[in-house]
């Protein structure tokens, strides 16, 4: 089956970014595909670049990362809620006139209709909710 | 066949209530994160009680109750995260408490 994984939470201040993870490990692992990964409110700081783990801490944007290399997900922030927490591209960096950009280059910004999209071409929506 | 992820904790009984009225005699309950403290057994879970006497599943994600050094009453069915994927097999649609 073709599963969407939608994260709410942040990392540090929400268990959802890693329970979705795990979930998403163990949906692959159960011979499932995953459709896509959307990131949405806080849940777009796991799209950060700058953000910085303490040592030996589980850092959940690196999970993500590999996650990603290894079985080519389709991560992506929604951009409206991405832009208001700082979570930006190279393009948006310039066009707000920003000193640096901020999404980790496994991630994408993209606007709601990719969620929408996501519910109509996948058989499973779970959805991992914060706050 | 709606599974109900619920994720919160004791102080929101209130969305338990909630979610309890909604959930039909089909439907299952998960709990997770914050929300395995429901599947305690104690003087607060006449909710979960009322779910189980009528003969919904209840389920708890054993991560989430061993991190939280939690026992699960027996009636309550624990299960890890593969058995969470086989929970989102079995139920075509879900909702998520939060």
């Amino acid at each position: 089956m073709k599963y969407t994984i939608v994260v709410y939470g942040a990392p540090f201040s929400s268990q959802a970014p890693y329970s979705a993870c795990q979930f998403a490990k163990a949906v692959l692992a159960r011979g499932h595909s995953i459709y896509r990964i959307f990131f949405y409110h806080d849940g777009v700081l796991n799209a950060s670049s700058l953000s910085i783990a303490p040592q030996d801490d589980a850092y959940l944007p690196a999970e993500w990362a590999t996650l990603k290399r290894e079985h080519n997900l389709d991560l992506v922030a929604c951009i409206g809620a991405s832009v208001k927490r700082g979570v930006i591209t190279p393009s948006e960096a310039e066009r707000y006139q920003r000193s640096g950009d901020s999404l980790q280059s496994e991630f994408e910004l993209s606007g709601l209709g990719q969620l929408v999209d996501a519910a109509l071409y996948s058989d499973r929506v779970i959805t991992f909710g914060a706050g | 066949m709606v599974l109900h992820i619920f994720n919160k904790g004791i102080r929101h009984r209130e969305l338990l209530k909630t979610c309890a009225e909604l959930i039909g005699p089909d439907d299952s309950l998960l709990l997770i994160e914050d929300g395995v403290i429901w599947a305690k057994e104690h003087k607060e879970n006449a909710l979960i009680q009322g779910l189980l006497d009528a003969g919904v599943q209840v389920h708890a994600l054993q991560e989430d109750l061993t991190a939280r050094g939690i026992t699960a009453a027996d009636a309550i069915a624990t299960a890890d995260y593969a058995q969470f994927v086989e929970l989102t097999e079995r139920h075509p649609r879900s909702v998520s408490w939060f």
